[in-house]
């Protein structure tokens, strides 16, 4: 292997890994064609590849990361970490109604506490329901998240105003998990379909 | 209703991306014959380095415009085996029709007088 080869193949290194074995022998073949071919002119073809290494190899290694991100980070497994957090969101949010409305309620014979402790459990449950539907991925289960996220929201709005017998914990994870929820499902539903892969070739 | 077929309709292939589907669109080649093809059909207004080369056939093949099609010794040289790459039917819809957006830009622009007449 000449001189010219061992840096050409040292410069390789600045592409990702994966293009590197995939292309790598081929792009080392095509060099020394290149060079064959222009023997008499080895300055310029120095001065092309190094520049050809420069454009590429940045945009291949962002291209990589942005795939590999796009795999880890895939609608379906953002629903289903959402699915799981609604679902324990869900199951706290229950608990503590229970706890904090229907024992203060019976304990201190506090009817609005004890509506407070319905309302919340029942919250709790819907948005634990909402989980399971966006878990199942079914085809309607984004339109029960939403009904679960609003009914949960609307709980937890009238607890706050009518009996504000609710932890301040509580309080927050009822509105603001809902909200949340509500904003993921209309960022989701916007990025079912990409763009045509041709656009950017 | 008819679903629409966007890929077709995508507008704007990159210079490079045209000028290698035009050279596959003659028959199969390896990289060094599509860069030499390439270089030819521009009148050395495109010269594309291996990095741009590989980097936009990977695309190509990862969205079925292009297909590798064996490997094997140059035919010419009878050197090293190396690998070919052919274009494919949707390669070759998108060729068309991206060969007929440049026909309809060079059509304005004759009328605008921007470049003379078509040479015979």
């Amino acid at each position: 292997m000449s001189a010219h080869e061992t840096i050409y193949r040292f410069l390789l290194r600045a592409y990702p890994d994966e293009f590197r074995s995939a292309y790598g022998r081929e792009m080392e073949q095509l060099f020394r064609d290149q060079r064959r071919d222009a023997a008499d002119s080895a300055v310029r073809l120095w001065a092309e590849t190094v520049w050809d290494v420069v454009r590429s190899a940045p945009a291949l290694r962002i291209e990589g990361a942005r795939a590999r991100w796009n795999h880890i980070y895939t609608r379906e497994s953002n629903m289903k970490t959402m699915a799981i957090l609604a679902m324990l969101t869900g199951i706290v949010l229950a608990a503590s109604a229970l706890i904090e409305g229907w024992a203060g309620g019976i304990g201190n014979h506090d009817g609005l506490s004890l509506t407070a402790g319905i309302l919340g459990l029942l919250a709790g449950a819907l948005l634990f329901a909402a989980g399971i539907g966006l878990l199942r991925q079914s085809s309607r289960a984004a339109m029960r998240a939403n009904v679960g996220a609003i009914t949960c929201l609307a709980a937890f709005a009238l607890i706050t105003v009518a009996a504000p017998r609710m932890s301040v914990l509580t309080t927050i994870l009822g509105i603001g998990f809902p909200i949340a929820l509500l904003f993921f499902l209309r960022w989701t539903r916007g990025r079912g379909s990409s763009a045509s892969p041709i656009a950017r070739v | 209703m008819a679903k629409k077929d966007t890929n077709v309709a995508a507008p704007a292939l990159t210079p490079s991306t045209f000028q290698i589907l035009l050279a596959l669109a003659g028959g199969e080649r390896h990289g060094y014959s599509i860069m030499k093809e390439v270089a030819e059909s521009s009148e050395g207004g495109v010269r594309l380095g291996p990095g741009t080369l590989y980097g936009t056939l990977k695309r190509l093949l990862e969205i079925g415009l292009v297909e590798e099609s064996g490997e094997r010794a140059d035919a010419e040289t009878e050197d090293e085996r190396r690998r070919y790459y052919r274009i494919t039917k949707r390669g070759l819809t998108v060729a068309r029709a991206e060969a007929r957006r440049l026909e309809l830009m060079v059509r304005a622009a004759r009328q605008k007088k921007l470049i003379g007449p078509a040479r015979a």
